[in-house]
């Protein structure tokens, strides 16, 4: 229990609640130093395959750091497997490291791989291992096609449904049907993402341009949004920047009226109280070092009288927001939010209820992203 | 300091069944080991199998080797004695009343017998009779020493025939002889119920219709029928579980508080609750109750068939493995707070659990997104496994919000009185041998709780053409339990 998480340890899948009273039995008789056992949620995660199981463990001991929480990793193995069990279970420890005098917190993590013929089983046994009262996280980790049934079945019974639909530019044949998916939960599950999260600060700040209640006026008269961002590989789907569009779309009531795409180039126009937005994304690839994503953000307005730019700083986790109406310019920056899986996670995880804002915002990305398609495919 | 009771003989009837092996002799072992029964404690084990005093002892070993107790075993097995007979012949009782009386002698017991029936309960019957004819139920006037009977359950196979049985225990025994046997009472967390109830001056106060939005009782199983369908094929879950262990377990949680803790206040108060329960009428069982079958399905890690294809079971066959039922309590304490119990087989997990559900707040003073994890308070009392009381509450998230989330206060016996709990017949028995029939079932109440079960059974029982509703084998029942509390705008508790 040195470490921050324990070694897995094979169980029967039929006995995994007594296994785990036992595991922390032994840990408590071990003599080492005392550990608290914590769980205030449930976390489910759907993974593709073995390999990324193997890679969720040390991500589930930063979140249980700050949620301390049952996790259960589920993943279908490919092929029918030559040993006998039809799903087989391993559990271990995560633990945060002690503090002071305090005792050393830890919960327990269970992996559960399920050959084929019973993939359609792994739902009724994790429903059996979930820690009764507190809220079920479900994240579905690898956000593909493979695992839609499995998720489907294991939402019924979660409150939150977590993805990042970054993970589906990877599958862009089955992106579209994936996010359709989030939209179409029924209202009693959450369903947040990890990719919406990313561009919180960046919504944050854009935001704020307008909380000034002189500043407001400036929102109708929005005329031209450019973003600029750094590209992973040429042709790559901006999956954050639709988002943000998505947002501002839905959030101001804009109504799309053209969608184009020339490479890197997308362009779309939409039509507002006050007239016509036209929002570019311009696409230029990362240099060595620098950090795909959104880099730039700037708003104008009709007349060019007021301008909102926010950037990212280079080689820095700071965002510089930058007001210009008129002849006065107000600028300031801010610590962007550590973006890792785990971090993501844990904000994911400090949430209860819908972000009545997401959803309305992912309706509308999904179908500006197919008016793109039609474009190239036209 | 712990009671003891005088030196005395155990007759089992059924002494090489299933449940005298693991159950009754486990439970007296360990008695005998922690010394809460005294020096010569005998046991005359009754079965129809042909085995001696030391074949029946080593059979009992096996049991006792996996316990690594072999020496205290070898000195406890010293009193363990066997007898070969059949129930309905009347010169077993003849020979038995010879072998009790010599056993007695040599172990210097004196006159104190206790008679458990572990048999099959079609024997119940004949065996009290039998007893009765021979002299064997009434206590000596002299006081000589006490005669008490265990009968374990099932009391009865319906209203009428535990009427029958209560007729021919009374005509043979006292009321205050019987100790009919219920181990789900002897379980230290439904014990608790009533120390929780009446010890804690917080909770009665809002333990009414005012503060408690409604109460779930969950028996789950993971298991099947396990080989037992012939058995289950003339029980089904109402019989199997609802009549006995769960009317138990209502009667608990809602009956007014005794003057004291005197048997006969407890199961006074118990009993008079039991006849509180509105009874469903035949025109309103297919609204407030709901039966189903398991289907096939996985559970505990691997595939498991259906209750149509275990063996033992009719292929036809309409016998309940699931049942969800409404009640409700017609009194001031309970007037319309509804009592929703289910129970099954081979569902999502082996769980046995009450849960008292409490009104939300009259007005949430929080602005909380839609969906928010906000719901009532609820203190569920976890019977097994891993015995147990936890408080559901809302909490504030760290952080600049006040978003809430639901968090639970828990206390659990294994880690706060340490890993051993007496097992639940160990409680029983001590309790009978020391004539304290708290913790048993009295005839009236017996009879209340088959007179609320038989209407249901009935109706069911007259309906041979609606489709029994299947579910899944590791699931949490059919849909149609769903919908029994999907239609007061409630839900199941996820366990």
């Amino acid at each position: 229990m040195n470490g921050t998480y324990a070694d897995l340890l094979e169980v029967d899948v039929a006995a995994i609640e007594q296994e785990l009273r036992e595991f922390w039995k032994s840990t408590g008789e071990s003599g080492q130093e005392a550990v608290m056992r914590a769980c205030s949620c449930n976390l489910v995660a759907v993974v593709s395959n073995r390999k990324e199981a193997a890679e969720f463990p040390p991500i589930v001991a930063r979140v249980a750091e700050s949620h301390p929480s049952r996790s259960i990793i589920a993943y279908v193995e490919p092929e029918e497997a030559t040993h006998s069990s039809a799903i087989r279970a391993w559990i271990s420890a995560q633990c945060s490291p002690a503090v002071s005098v305090t005792p050393q917190v830890c919960c327990e993590s269970i992996t559960l791989a399920a050959q084929p013929g019973a993939a359609k089983d792994l739902p009724n046994t994790i429903v059996s291992l979930l820690v009764p009262d507190l809220p079920v996280f479900l994240y579905w980790r690898s956000f593909t096609a493979a695992g839609r049934i499995l998720v489907e079945r294991i939402a019924r019974f979660s409150d939150t449904l977590i993805v990042d639909s970054h993970r589906s530019r990877q599958d862009p044949q089955n992106r579209l049907n994936l996010l359709q998916l989030l939209i179409a939960q029924p209202e009693k599950t959450t369903v947040r993402d990890l990719n919406w999260s990313r561009i919180t600060a960046w919504r944050d700040l854009i935001a704020q341009f307008f909380d000034p209640p002189d500043a407001r006026k400036h929102l109708d008269l929005i005329s031209t949004i450019e973003i600029t961002r750094q590209l992973s590989a040429p042709g790559s789907i901006p999956t954050r920047t639709l988002l943000l569009t998505g947002w501002l779309a839905s959030s101001l009531g804009w109504r799309r009226t053209s969608a184009r795409r020339r490479g890197d180039q997308w362009f779309s126009s939409w039509s507002t109280g006050g007239g016509e937005v036209k929002v570019t994304f311009t696409g230029t690839e990362a240099r060595p070092g620098e950090t795909p994503g959104i880099s730039r953000i700037a708003i104008r307005t009709r007349g060019g009288e007021a301008k909102f730019v926010v950037s990212a700083e280079p080689d820095s986790f700071r965002l510089n927001a930058t007001t210009a109406i008129e002849d006065c310019r107000i600028s300031h920056s801010v610590a962007q939010d550590p973006l890792d899986e785990a971090s993501l996670l844990i904000r994911e995880l400090s949430h209860s209820g819908r972000d009545v804002v997401f959803v309305p915002a992912l309706r509308e990305a999904l179908e500006l992203e197919k008016s793109f398609r039609e474009d190239t495919q036209g | 300091m712990s009671r003891s009771p005088e030196p005395s003989m155990m007759v089992i009837f059924g002494g090489s069944g299933d449940l005298t092996r693991r159950k009754l002799i486990p439970s007296l072992f360990r008695l005998s080991r922690s010394r809460m029964i005294p020096a010569g404690f005998t046991i005359i084990a009754v079965s129809r199998s042909r085995m001696t005093d030391d074949s029946y002892r080593e059979m009992l070993r096996s049991w006792a080797d996996k316990d690594g107790q072999n020496e205290t075993w070898n000195n406890f097995a010293q009193g363990i004695f066997y007898m070969s007979a059949d129930y309905r012949d009347p010169a077993t009782y003849e020979r038995l009343k010879e072998l009790m009386s010599k056993k007695e002698a040599e172990r210097r017991t004196g006159a104190n017998r206790l008679y458990y029936l572990a048999t099959p309960p079609a024997d119940y019957p004949d065996i009290v009779r039998h007893l009765g004819e021979n002299g064997l139920s009434r206590e000596d006037s002299g006081g000589a020493g006490w005669i008490r009977i265990i009968i374990e359950k099932p009391f009865g196979y319906d209203l009428a025939s535990a009427r029958e049985l209560n007729h021919e225990v009374s005509f043979r025994f006292e009321e205050r002889q019987v100790y009919r046997i219920d181990h789900y009472l002897g379980k230290e967390t439904v014990q608790n119920i009533l120390v929780f109830r009446f010890a804690n001056g917080i909770f009665e106060p809002i333990w009414n219709r005012q503060f408690i939005d409604s109460i779930q009782i969950t028996a789950s199983e993971n298991i099947g029928v396990e080989g037992r369908g012939t058995y289950y094929e003339q029980a089904g879950a109402l019989r199997d579980m609802v009549q006995n262990h769960i009317m138990q377990l209502i009667a608990l949680v809602a009956m007014e508080p005794p003057p004291d803790f005197h048997p006969d206040s407890v199961r006074d108060e118990k009993s008079k609750v039991l006849r509180s329960i509105r009874r469903i009428a035949p025109e309103e069982v297919s609204s407030l109750a709901v039966r189903g079958q398991y289907g096939r399905g996985f559970t505990r890690g691997k595939e498991v068939v259906g209750y149509l294809e275990e063996p033992g079971v009719a292929p036809e066959s309409r016998v309940e493995t699931f049942a969800a039922i409404r009640f409700n309590i017609d009194n001031w304490r309970w007037a319309d707070v509804p009592f929703y119990i289910r129970t099954g087989k081979n569902m999502a997990k082996g769980v046995t659990e009450i849960a008292i559900i409490f009104r939300e707040t009259p007005h949430l003073i929080f602005r909380q997104e839609p969906g928010a994890g906000i719901r009532s308070n609820v203190l569920a009392f976890r019977i097994q496994p891993d015995e147990g009381i936890t408080l559901r509450i809302a909490a504030k998230l760290p952080g600049q919000t006040t978003e809430m989330r639901p968090v639970n206060m828990d206390f659990r016996y294994g880690s706060t009185f340490g890993p051993h709990l007496a097992g639940a017949y160990e409680r029983l028995l001590l309790d009978c041998m020391l004539g304290d029939p708290t913790l048993f079932n009295r005839i009236d109440s017996v009879e209340a709780s088959w007179s609320l079960i038989q209407p249901i059974l009935d109706t069911w029982k007259a309906d041979q053409s609606t489709p029994i509703p299947q579910y899944e084998s590791g699931s949490w029942g059919p849909t149609e339990s769903d919908q029994l509390l999907a239609r007061d705008g409630r839900a199941w508790r996820l366990l």
